[in-house]
């Protein structure tokens, strides 16, 4: 009888003691919340918009650099130069639209996202820029794989008229067939990578961030062969030159 | 001038022989060589002179022979004038100062494959300058690739 008494009593003293502890906790948390930042924190959340909006500034910069090379060059097919043009005014929209973002946080942890979105979600440097020079590239490729495919027919031609004169053409021949073989080859392997790279975003660099290399990579295989193929071309040329009369070709 | 000598020349019996032959080379030698067309007007004077002795059974033969030295005259400078022309047209084209068309240029079968040659070492350096290009493309994509430009690391 007396244990049950003396639990009971020293069970309601315990919750008696609790009471008060547990209002203060309740009393001290509410205040932490809603409390304006600190001195430090507030400075650290100044260095975040002054430091991110120089960010958003030199991409935007560097962006407008880009339209206008775009806008000058005379490489780029048109719908090409036109679907670059856009994601660019679009990624300066967004940037814009950001900044001005950043520019109204007014808590640590906004910003934060805010700053870090600048890089995660437009990639300028890492992916946008690259992917311009790779199409504009890539758009040369097609340029210059033209002028090949018509010097190719016009030594084809010459070759023909060479063999119908009798002459030896087996050189020449195997060199011009290596040299269509090698344009056939970069013209595949430069014109695949367009559409690809127009369609790369951010988010698939945040994925993989070697997205870009496996279109570099077709794009350097295809310069060599477009480099082979002119090799096999002057060859020809100078072979051509070698089969002339020479009271036909008194040009040294 | 000479269409006016030649319809002259009925008037006259006997010096009508001699007047056109000289007719046909006046017209080239009119500008350079003026001095065939005095030698028209003097046709006529010695045409008085032959028809008393043609009325008196005289010799005509006579009369004629100064005549047939001046129309050898004649001929000899027309001959000489259209050599002359003939040797400066011919300089002048061979030289090539006067171009009479495409069809007297020499020679085209020879020169047809230096021209082509010439035309396809055109072709191939315009196209080695492309691929020239087309490398330093290449190369800016690169370095865009391996260039953050970010203070805050992308």
């Amino acid at each position: 009888m007396s244990s049950s008494i003396l639990t009971r009593t020293t069970l309601a003293a315990l919750l008696f003691a609790a009471i008060p502890l547990s209002s203060v906790n309740a009393v001290a948390s509410t205040p932490l919340v809603a409390s304006p930042l600190t001195t430090a924190q507030a400075t650290h959340l100044d260095n975040l918009k002054s430091h991110g909006t120089a960010e958003i500034d030199r991409r935007i910069s560097n962006l407008n650099a880009a339209l206008l090379k775009l806008n000058a060059t005379t490489k780029l097919t048109a719908a090409d130069k036109t679907a670059l043009t856009n994601t660019i005014n679009a990624e300066i929209s967004g940037l814009n639209t950001l900044k001005a973002k950043l520019t109204a946080d007014t808590d640590l942890a906004t910003a934060r996202t805010d700053v870090q979105s600048i890089v995660s979600d437009y990639r300028v440097y890492v992916l946008l820029l690259p992917k311009t020079r790779l199409v504009a590239s890539a758009d040369r490729f097609t340029a210059v794989e033209n002028q090949l495919t018509q010097l190719s027919v016009k030594l084809q031609t010459k070759v023909d008229a060479a063999k119908t004169a009798g002459k030896d053409v087996t050189t020449m021949q195997v060199s011009l067939t290596d040299l269509k073989n090698k344009l056939a080859d970069a013209q595949e392997k430069s014109t695949s990578v367009i559409a690809p790279l127009l369609a790369l975003q951010p988010t698939d660099y945040n994925q993989n961030h070697a997205v870009l290399v496996n279109y570099r990579n077709s794009l350097m295989a295809a310069h060599d062969g477009v480099m082979a193929a002119r090799d096999d071309a002057k060859s020809v040329i100078q072979a051509l030159k070698g089969t002339a009369s020479p009271s036909a070709s008194p040009k040294s | 001038m000479p269409e006016d000598s030649q319809s002259q020349q009925p008037a006259t019996p006997a010096p009508e022989t001699p007047a056109p032959a000289p007719s046909p080379v006046t017209p080239p030698a009119a500008t350079p060589v003026p001095p065939t067309t005095p030698a028209e007007p003097e046709m006529p004077k010695p045409s008085p002179t032959v028809e008393p002795f043609q009325s008196a059974g005289g010799p005509p033969p006579q009369a004629s022979e100064p005549k047939r030295g001046h129309k050898g005259l004649i001929i000899g400078l027309g001959i000489v004038v259209v050599l002359i022309l003939a040797a400066v047209a011919y300089y002048a084209v061979s030289s090539g100062v006067l171009k009479l068309g495409s069809t007297t240029k020499p020679s085209p079968t020879p020169s047809s494959t230096p021209a082509a040659a010439d035309n396809l070492d055109s072709d191939y350096q315009q196209l080695d300058s492309s691929v020239g290009q087309l490398t330093n493309d290449l190369n800016d994509a690169d370095t865009a690739l391996g260039d953050k430009q970010g203070d805050l690391s992308e």
